[in-house]
């Protein structure tokens, strides 16, 4: 659903992982271990041990020695600095923040969506979920064009209001919240909206019938109800927000939060204490995670009804107005992608200091089949995404085959090895990577991968585990197992109900996965960026370097690539979805 | 035909079928009747080969296929959830066993030509089978397992998930077509309604067990048990003493001082294979249950009757219910609640009356606790 913010969103499906290991569930949907399920198990269990866990493992050593010597140095030295502890709590009062904000924005937006009804209610609807079509780097880049202190709307304000300074300057912890409220409300809007649709309107009618008004339905009926809802929004966002890396890293100017913490120790050679910054973020994320958890596995609600649809939408009466006041709104959601279209066509070094800039062309668009040095980011991050894509998608089939059809010993560690990578930030997969491959010792299973061509790959394959797997488990789970026992009833073997029934019906669902992995890994940014080296230098890190040289025609236009094949790969998804 | 040996399955702690044993002959429907989880459709699937069998054998046509995989025991199946593949068509879906084995082209087009032609669907062919209404589903799904030619078809609940109307025609149609092609076939259903109509012969389960076998007329008639006769129709069940033998029949007393004759349960079915207690040699001043069908009894009245009057268990109508071709009298009586069927005017609520067993009609006697 996500890739416009750091982290590929398999959120509350993967809720679902966790809790497959539980349930050992019904016995006729899963079958008993069979010795041939070792050939799956095997090498699903190893690249998890292998790929999710191990490296983990060795941040976890490098924490606590320094050349191979045991110390508590570094954790002396985290817990001893103002700036590291700083470093903590704005990452937490952050990420608390955020998802206070983002529910204030989200939330009344899905029930105006859900239950007003106005011209052009669908479209903006729709505009309305746009934030998700930014990939974070881009969605922050462009809030530099609009509201940095040479944006289009700082000068505007600026000029307009005759002023000799810009008026605000977007740096420090507001501007990151800024750009986190923007990128995440999107999963309050949707889960709310989602949540309410399948609201039955009896409840509420009920609550009218007993005498309740609005305010009493809407506080002791319809939010409580939207509780699940909500809370799988909180932990999003919550999580989101501690991973966040592109908005505290670019707007972040002396604020610092655990992820850009990371990224300046690692800068300047500390891998003691890199190590330790990574423990206490991958901890405080896992400790979050398991608090709010529980909070929201306290309560769950199945409505009891059935039959009656959602409660119908009320004619607004000046619809007129709802529609002006939700056009301005969604305009104001469009400006960001707008600003990335515009500033594509800009050349290089011919915008300084107007308002908007006095020249378009388009050559940036043209630079990028004529220069190679312009594709070979466009031709690095294809390949290395694809790849891993490519993984994912034959592990994810494996791994969900197992997780919903297969019971075995260990099924519950395979579960929880699989949220794994969802729950532990990408800054910090990239630490764990960084230290894990960067030596050669075979025996170890540890390789010099650091460098070279397969460390992005492999570190964008571990990062999408969980979104591509939870597809496949998804479509798993939809499949009636008896089709799989009719085909066997029919005389079919093995691997002819695997190949003319199981894979045709899970490919859609998978694929849909795969698409949105793939996207994912095209503009995938806080991994990359504590892992690329020039030559495999990927779209994301590239922008930025443009950024840097002020070339801002040409980051916009790896911009808007990513916009576009982000847009095509989620029409694309919901296609198949509607289908299947 | 079919035949089911000492079958078994546990499932961890829980025993799902135990010592199961049961022939089906080359032609016939045999239908395996029980509530859930009395271990139906356990035994359907150890017979398609979805589940081993913890002990026991099965054998078809003489051979024990009890380790071969489902796919080598060729089994015809029809699921209650139909289980159709969504992504194929109906000729594909109805092809796709043929195809399995390895035939192509002409010859497995005509014969899933045949088998759409057996469920009268011959111009569906080419549609999606979402587009099919239930009940076309459910035939798409009898021509795909009918297609190979199986030499057992296997049944789980195809019916439950048409409406009360279809069902009822559907399980008609269903027998006749079975009949006509001579199928083995085995049945699996929890509505004993739909037991009668379709099956030759029934097998009654409960808790893994299998009660008693026979044709529908002996079940209903000569069940075996309490189980059985509780599960097959209405039952009354009334406490009495037995005070004699006279003629291979109990004579019985119930609470109030009525003298009832019974039948010892079990006598009439000496082929049932489950656990029936004889109470032939029954002394004077055992315990037993009386088991009497409402349409097995009547009330007494007019003069005919009043030489029989002490014959009759007295006691107050409490309510009728109106059910059509009959009514419905539950009546306080000494003895308990008994349900007598009647016509529409029998009797009023409040009413005092004896009831008397109908002519022809004695009742059956079980042990008190045997459930």
């Amino acid at each position: 659903m996500s890739t416009s913010i750091d982290r590929p969103s398999a959120g509350p499906a993967s809720t679902e992982v966790a809790a497959e290991g539980r349930a050992d569930g019904r016995v006729d949907a899963e079958g008993a271990g069979r010795r041939g399920d070792w050939w799956v198990i095997a090498p699903v269990l190893l690249i998890l041990l292998w790929l999710v866990l191990y490296p983990n493992l060795f941040v976890l050593l490098a924490s606590v020695t320094e050349r191979g010597h045991a110390t508590l140095e570094a954790w002396r030295r985290f817990f001893g600095s103002p700036a590291e502890l700083g470093a903590l709590w704005a990452s937490v009062w952050i990420s608390a923040a955020s998802v206070v904000l983002s529910a204030l924005i989200g939330v009344p937006l899905a029930f105006l969506f859900a239950r007003r009804d106005f011209p052009g209610r669908r479209l903006l609807g729709g505009l309305a979920a746009m934030p998700v079509l930014l990939p974070p780097l881009v969605g922050t880049i462009s809030f530099l064009f609009l509201y940095g202190e040479t944006g289009f709307l700082t000068r505007g304000v600026q000029t307009v209001l005759g002023m000799t300074e810009a008026p605000w300057r977007l740096a420090g912890p507001w501007a990151v919240l800024l750009v986190h409220a923007y990128t995440m409300y999107v999963y309050f809007y949707l889960f709310a909206a989602a949540g309410l649709s399948r609201l039955d309107g009896g409840y509420a009618e009920a609550a009218a019938a007993l005498g309740a008004g609005w305010w009493t339905t809407l506080r002791r009926v319809t939010l409580p109800m939207l509780g699940p809802a909500l809370g799988g929004a909180s932990l999003l966002v919550f999580m989101t927000s501690m991973a966040s890396f592109s908005a505290p890293y670019v707007f972040g100017g002396g604020f610092r939060v655990l992820t850009t913490q990371i990224y300046a120790s690692k800068l300047n050679g500390e891998e003691g204490l890199v190590a330790v910054e990574a423990v206490v973020l991958a901890v405080t994320s896992l400790l979050f995670l398991a608090g709010l958890r529980r909070i929201e596995g306290s309560r769950e609600y199945t409505g009891a009804s059935k039959g009656l649809g959602p409660a119908p939408r009320t004619q607004a009466r000046r619809g007129w107005v709802l529609t002006a006041v939700a056009a301005l709104f969604t305009g104001f959601l469009l400006l960001p992608h707008l600003t990335v279209l515009l500033v594509s066509f800009v050349p290089e070094g011919t915008w300084t200091t107007q308002i908007l800039p006095p020249v378009y062309s388009a050559s940036g668009y043209r630079a990028l089949f004529t220069d190679p040095e312009r594709l070979v980011p466009v031709l690095n991050s294809l390949r290395m995404a694809t790849a891993a894509t490519l993984a994912n998608v034959a592990f994810a089939f494996a791994a969900g085959y197992l997780l919903a059809r297969r019971r075995f010993r260990g099924k519950g560690a395979v579960a929880a090895l699989v949220a794994l990578p969802w729950a532990l930030p990408g800054t910090v997969l990239a630490v764990a990577l960084a230290t894990t491959f960067s030596v050669h010792r075979p025996l170890a299973g540890r390789f010099v991968w650091v460098g070279t061509f397969a460390i992005l790959p492999i570190a964008y394959f571990i990062r999408n585990v969980p979104l591509v797997t939870n597809a496949a488990l998804a479509s798993f789970r939809q499949l009636d197992p008896a089709l799989e026992e009719a085909a066997a009833a029919l005389g079919a073997g093995r691997f002819t109900a695997l190949r003319r029934v199981v894979l045709p019906l899970v490919l859609p669902g998978l694929a849909a996965g795969a698409l949105l992995a793939w996207v994912t890994a095209l503009g995938e940014f806080v991994a990359s960026i504590l892992l690329y080296t020039h030559r495999t230098r990927p779209l994301s890190v590239e922008m930025l370097s443009d950024l840097r040289a002020y070339d801002f025609g040409g980051a916009a236009v790896y911009g808007v690539l990513l916009i576009v094949l982000v847009a095509a790969a989620f029409a694309l998804g919901y296609r198949r979805v509607g289908e299947g | 035909m079919l035949t089911l040996e000492n079958l078994s399955r546990r499932f961890g702690g829980t025993v799902a079928v135990d010592g199961l044993s049961l022939r089906v002959d080359r032609g016939e429907i045999v239908t395996l009747l029980g509530p859930s989880g009395c271990g139906k459709t356990t035994t359907l699937r150890m017979i398609a080969g979805f589940e081993a069998p913890t002990e026991g054998r099965i054998l078809l046509e003489g051979r024990d296929v009890t380790a071969l995989t489902p796919q080598k025991r060729g089994m015809g199946m029809v699921f209650q959830s139909y289980a159709l593949f969504p992504h194929l068509d109906v000729r594909q879906n109805v092809e796709f066993g043929l195809r399995s084995r390895g035939d192509r082209g002409a010859d497995a087009a005509a014969a899933a030509e045949r088998a759409l032609n057996l469920v009268e669907l011959a111009g569906y062919a080419d549609r999606r089978v979402q587009a099919l209404s239930g009940g076309q589903q459910q035939r798409v799904a009898l021509a795909r397992a009918l297609a190979p030619e199986p030499p057992v078809l296997l049944l789980d609940e195809p019916l439950s998930n048409l409406d009360a109307a279809l069902r009822e025609r559907t399980r008609d149609e269903l027998r006749t077509l079975l009949k006509r092609l001579g199928m083995t076939a085995v049945f699996v259903t929890h509505d004993q309604e739909e037991a009668f109509a379709l099956s030759d012969r029934i097998g009654v389960l409960s808790r893994g067990r299998l009660q008693q076998a026979g044709t529908p007329e002996e079940l209903y008639s000569s069940p075996s048990n309490a189980f059985v006769a509780g599960f097959l129709g209405r039952a009354n069940f009334l406490p009495a003493k037995v005070l004699g033998m006279d003629g291979g029949e109990l004579v019985c007393e119930l609470p109030g001082g009525t003298r009832w004759r019974a039948r010892p349960s079990g006598s009439a079915d000496p082929g049932a294979s489950a656990d029936t207690t004889a109470l032939v040699d029954s002394a004077a001043g055992t315990d037993v249950r009386l088991m009497l069908r409402p349409e097995g009894l009547r009330f007494g009245g007019g003069a005919a009757d009043d030489e029989a009057a002490g014959a009759g268990l007295g006691g107050r109508v409490i309510d009728r219910r109106f059910a059509g071709a009959a009514s419905f009298y539950r009546v306080q009586t000494a003895a308990g609640e008994v349900l007598v069927q009647g016509g529409p005017a029998d009797a009023a609520a409040g009413e005092e009356v004896r009831i008397l067993p109908t002519d022809g009609t004695s009742a059956a006697a079980f042990p008190p606790e045997d459930a």
